[in-house]
Parts: C-alpha cells; structure tokens; sequence
C-alpha cells in the first residue's frame, strides 16, 4: 500500500463530496474538521491506492462509503466524540456558559410568570376599618371641624427656628418642662418657647375647642382606589404638638397660682388623647399613649405645687375616671390586620400554585425600594443588581418571596404572637425571655419582605399600655394621698389604708412585678412612691435615667413622687451589677 | 461470518486497544489489521472507526500524533497510552471470565456445572 503516489484530488469526485459532506455537516470548530478530513482523505487513499484503473477505484469508493453509511450520521457521530476530547477545563467552561444559559431561559421564564399575574381585588377593607373604628355619630357632636381649623393654623418650631440642632436642644428642654416642671435656664430657649406658644394662639384655641366635643369622626380616606397602604394620616404631630403646648400653658398657670386654668389645660390634653383612644392604625396609637403621659405628668405638676382642695381632687378624679372607665386602651391590632389583608389581595395573585405569587405593584415597589423604577425591569439590570443580594431582594422582591399561602400563614402567627404579647405585662413578658424578640426579623427577608413592608414591629411597645395603667393608678394615688393629707395632715403608713378609708377603688399594680403593688413609703412630710422598673429589682426609689421603662434603659426605678426635685442620678455611678 | 452489530461495540474497545499494544496504527491500517487478525470474523464498520477512535482518545485510553508523510501530507498514528494498557488487562480478564461463562453455558467447556 503505498499512498506516497497520491493525492486527495486524485481521489474520485464522489468520494470527495461524501468526505465535504461530513465535514461541512460536522458542524465544528475549522480546525478539528479539517484534521478529521485530512484522516478520512487519508483513509480513501490507502484504500485506493492498490487500484490503477479509475474504473475501479469509483467501484471501490463507493463501496467504502455504502461502509462508512450515512454521511449525516456519521458527521454527528464523529461530533460528538470530538466534544469528549476536549480538556477538562474547556467542557466545565462549556458547561459552566450552557447552565448559565438554561439559568437565564429559566429566569426568563419565571420572570415572565411572576410579572403575568394580577391581583384579585374583592373586598373593600377601607370600609370596614371605618366602620371598626367609631359609630356614626351626628355632626354637631363632633370635634373635626376644630380640630380642622386647629392643623390649618398650626405653626411648627421649625417655621420659628430654622437650626435643626437648635430645635432638637428646645424639644429636649420643652419635654423637660412637662415632665419635671422644670424652669428653663437658657433664655433663649424660654424666648423661641414663648414665641412658639404665641405664634400659635389661634390654633390651640381650636384644639381647646375641639376637646370640648365628646367625639372626633375623621374616617381614613385613601389615597388611592381605595387601599390602605400608606393611608394619609391625621396630623397627630400636630396633636403631639399642640398637647405640649398645652402642658406649658399648664405648667405656667401652675406658676402663677392659677390652678384652675391649669388643670383646665390640662384636661384639654386628656379630652383630645380620648379622641384618639379608637382610631385603629399602630402609629396613631402611640400618639394616643404619648399625650396621656403628657397629660399624667402634669396632672402630678399640679398636684404638687397646686395646694388642691379634697373638692378640687374629687372632681379630677371623676373626670379621669369618665375619660378611662376601662383604664388604659391595649394596643388594637385590628386595623394593622385590614392594613395587612387589603396589602395581600392588591400584591398578590390568587389561586395557582401556593395559592399565588407576589407581583410587583406601585405599592410594593414605593415600600421597598425608593430606587425601583419598573420601567427598567430589564433582564440585564436584574442580572446587574443579582451581584448585589440585598439590593436585588429589595428591587425584585416578587422573584424569590414566599407564596400567598405561606404568606397568610406566617402572618396570622405573627398577628397571633403580638395578640398574646398584648395581653402580657412587662413581668409576664420578661418572664417569657421576650425581651429581645422581634417577631417580624426572624423571618428571612428574602421570603416575607411583603410582611416586613405591611406588618408594624411590636418590638416591645405593647407594653406601653401597661406601664401607661401604672402611670394612671400612680397618679389616682397621688391624689388619694393628697386628700389623704388635706383630711389628717400626715400620710398613710400603708396604701391599704387609702383603699380601706375609701380614698383608693384598689391597691395600684405595678406591671414590673408579678402581682405587688407599687411601692410606698411614708416619709414623714412627703412619701415615695414608685415602680421597680425594668431591672425588676427595688432599688430603694432611685430614678438613674429620665425614663427608666424605656426598652433599653433598665436600671433603676420608675418614681413618680416625689418630682420635679428628683435628684436623678448619675447612671455611671449604678452599680455595675445592674 | 460477520458478528451482530451490538455484540462487536462491547468487544471493539479491546481489538483495538490489543492491536494498538503492539505498535501505533493509522486508522486505515487498524481497519485492516482488525480484520486480518480476527480471521475475517471481526470487521470494525467504517463509519464505527473513527468516532471508536476519537471516544478512546476522549477517556485517554490511545493518544493519536500527527506525522508528516514524505508527500507532503499528514497522517495521525495512534497510540496505546499506560493508562489505555491498564484498562487493556482488565477488560481482558473481563472478556476472559465472559468467554467461560458462555462456554460453559453452551457446553463447549468440557465440563459439567455441577447442580447446587
């Protein structure tokens, strides 16, 4: 066999074609095909290469390729086994790209689905949360119109004082005023403080106004189509605002031995906070508990400096137990759960596989992400922001959240949580080892981001009501030892004397304890009394911080008498054990 | 006699690794030597040759090198590497311990399996 002689343009035109034809359906890289074609050329020529006649070497030919079979077959064949040739290194490269690729189909694919769907809207929540809310009552008996005209000609510190720093260092001594009577000793901060109060003359008559009025009708009004999230809110700040302005003018009135204008400021606020005590959204709750500490502060002021009379004390204690015959409200979560329910049918598709998937609607996309612009939901920039986990959960959160089914079901054991943690006292709580817990966090935030945007944090702050009943049954207490004092010119060895002279309806509880009463003692001229507060240890009546209920300021005690001179002490100097 | 299709893929992989033991081929020449040595029995399909070849190559069993020819051209040899050898004795013993056990089931082994 001597193939030496020949060449491939020697070899007859049908082999040629059949090896062209092998080659150009290969279908591979030019390199690989022109070695396999220089082979098979090869392979022709020595098999040729005994036959002189081309007669003779057609015959041969042919017959070599009826053996070698289907060009196309063995095209793919020969394919193939050249992919196996590859190193290792080149196949999980092409492995790597090719998973890449089906990856992005099926992103593609999923994206596509996730962004198919819409909500099925079917229930008005908006409706049954003002029907939850307050009974329809008739419009001369309510306070809207005042409390309308008292926000319109609000005047805010910060249109008074334009230094931001400023305006926090006059809230600090403004906060200080209500809650120790305390005389400011930077005049400026006197003079921004009255100029304040002036300058806001005419709105606090109409919140005066407004707190005469037995009811305050405002139904929450969407801002669109109906929905919840994101409900325009009354303005509590100003609330807030104007309840201050009213315990300085009560605490000035105190001053000026005018104690019967101070305690009328002061009932202004109590009315206006009994006008919140229904409305169902979280944050208006907190304002509600925030302007009865106000209002209990200074009812203290007044029953220190304002020599009140046993009549004077009679007719405070008729009106606080009018304004809460049932104590303090607990935090409501009703609305909350609306809040939740109407978020869900507006998010999320229903039925399909896990009951539906969350899509990305206006709402979702101005709660999680400021960034997000849906016009720009292109596969590239979900590429680009996946090099960003958490800004890509943030912007896409529909991609990798739980399912409507799940999502219900995390939600009614949170909502079913916060019911039991509502009920609890800071003790019970603490007893539980709640302390640190937030519910909502220990959810992964990739799957629940939905809940994280449409569920409040409790975070401890349904305690507030009960440490707000403590402060209420304190200062009920201080009353009672005030008549008390008024009748014998002395105070009680015991607070069982107040209840069993009829000066006390009961002993009250201090929430931090399992079930003792706060603690009292006569001091001869003057009395302590107060709660063990958030170490849940008596530390004899020492306050170490200005609120020592506070979730992260533990030590010392809550004292509620004596105040205003309360000598609050150094926290540096607790002991370290505390 | 030519031998079914299916019975020559299990058996071609050792041909043409015992062939290749003995010195390195070209594909035209392996085609042939299967054939010469096999008595005619055994005849690797043409169009089987060379993706045998390049799957071989694939599990690093032969190695194929291009040489040039006095004409000009290329031809690629191929052959056996050390790991190609050791999978070589093992089959071997493999179609060895197949061999009996066909032998024995068709009776030419001389010998009675005992009932058990």
């Amino acid at each position: 066999m001597d193939s030496n002689q020949h060449h491939p343009d020697e070899l007859p035109i049908i082999a040629k074609q059949y090896i062209d034809s092998i080659i150009s359906k290969m279908k591979y890289r030019d390199k690989i095909r022109l070695e396999v074609k220089e082979e098979l050329e090869n392979h022709f020529i020595d098999a040729l290469s005994d036959y002189i006649s081309q007669k003779d070497k057609d015959m041969l030919a042919e017959e070599l390729i009826n053996e070698f079979g289907d060009s196309h077959q063995l095209a793919q064949l020969i394919r193939r086994s050249k992919k196996r040739c590859r190193p290792w290194w080149k196949k999980s490269l092409i492995h790597s790209f090719q998973a890449f690729g089906i990856f992005i189909i099926l992103l593609y694919t999923y994206v596509a689905w996730l962004n198919s769907g819409t909500p099925t809207i079917t229930h008005d929540y908006l409706a049954q949360m003002n029907q939850l809310m307050t009974p329809a009552i008739e419009s001369n008996n309510n306070a809207k119109q005042y409390y309308d005209k008292a926000f319109s000609t609000y005047v805010g510190l910060d249109d008074i004082i334009k230094d931001s720093l400023k305006i926090n260092a006059v809230r600090n001594t403004i906060n200080k005023i209500i809650r120790f009577n305390y005389e400011p000793s930077n005049i400026e901060h006197k003079k921004l403080i009255e100029q304040w109060i002036a300058a806001n003359e005419d709105s606090y008559l109409h919140f005066k106004q407004a707190s005469k009025y037995p009811f305050y009708d405002q139904p929450y009004i969407a801002r669109q189509n109906n929905s919840l999230y994101d409900l325009p809110l009354i303005d509590l700040y100003i609330f807030r605002n104007l309840s201050k302005i009213a315990s300085i003018k009560a605490h000035d009135s105190i001053k000026n031995n005018q104690y019967s204008q101070g305690q009328q400021h002061c009932f202004i606020i109590a009315n206006s906070a009994n006008h919140l005590k229904n409305r169902l959204l979280f944050v208006e709750q907190l304002v509600y508990s925030g302007m009865n500490n106000y209002f209990l502060s200074t009812l203290i002021s007044l029953a220190k400096h304002g020599n009140l009379s046993n009549e004077q004390i009679d007719e405070i204690i008729l009106k606080i137990n009018s304004l809460y015959p049932n104590g303090i409200n607990k935090i409501n979560l009703e609305g909350e759960r609306l809040i939740f329910l109407d978020g869900l049918q507006r998010n999320f598709t229903k039925g399909g596989p896990n009951g539906g998937h969350l899509i990305n609607t206006n709402d979702l996309e101005k709660s999680l992400s400021p960034y997000f612009d849906s016009k720009s939901r292109s596969i590239d920039s979900i590429l680009a922001t996946m090099l960003f986990p958490r800004e890509f959960m943030r912007s896409y959160p529909h991609l990798l959240h739980a399912g409507r089914n799940e999502t219900i079901k995390k939600a009614d054991i949170i909502f079913e949580q916060y019911e039991e943690y509502i009920k609890l006292s800071p003790y019970e709580y603490h007893k539980k080892n709640l302390d640190d817990i937030d519910l909502l966090f220990q959810l992964p935030f990739h799957r629940f981001q939905f809940l994280y945007s449409y569920i409040p944090t409790l975070s401890g702050a349904s305690l507030i009501p009960h440490r707000q009943e403590a402060f209420l049954e304190a200062t009920l207490t201080i009353l009672a030892l005030k008549k008390w004092h008024n009748t014998y010119d002395s105070y009680p060895n015991t607070l069982n004397e107040l209840v069993l002279k009829g000066y006390l309806k009961k002993l009250p509880k201090d929430p931090y304890t399992a079930n003792d009463s706060l603690k009292y003692r006569n001091h001869g001229n003057d009395f302590i009394l107060y709660s063990i507060g958030g170490d849940f240890e008596d530390d004899g009546g020492i306050q170490y911080t200005n609120d020592p209920w506070a979730r992260f300021y533990k030590d010392g005690d809550r004292v509620f008498w004596p105040t205003g001179n309360l000598k609050v002490a150094d926290r540096s100097q607790s002991s370290p054990n505390k | 006699m030519k031998i079914e299709r299916e019975l020559l893929k299990g058996v071609a992989p050792v041909v043409v690794l015992e062939i290749l033991s003995q010195g390195s081929m070209y594909g035209y020449e392996l085609s042939k030597a299967v054939t010469q040595r096999s008595g005619d029995i055994l005849s690797l399909g043409r169009g089987t040759l060379y993706p045998l070849l390049y799957n071989l190559e694939s599990k690093g069993w032969i190695e194929g090198n291009w040489q040039d020819q006095e004409n000009g051209r290329k031809r690629r040899y191929y052959e056996i590497t050390d790991k190609g050898r050791g999978h070589l004795v093992a089959s071997k013993q493999q179609w060895q311990q197949l061999q009996e056990g066909v032998n024995l089931v068709f009776g030419l082994a001389g010998r009675v399996v005992p009932n058990t």
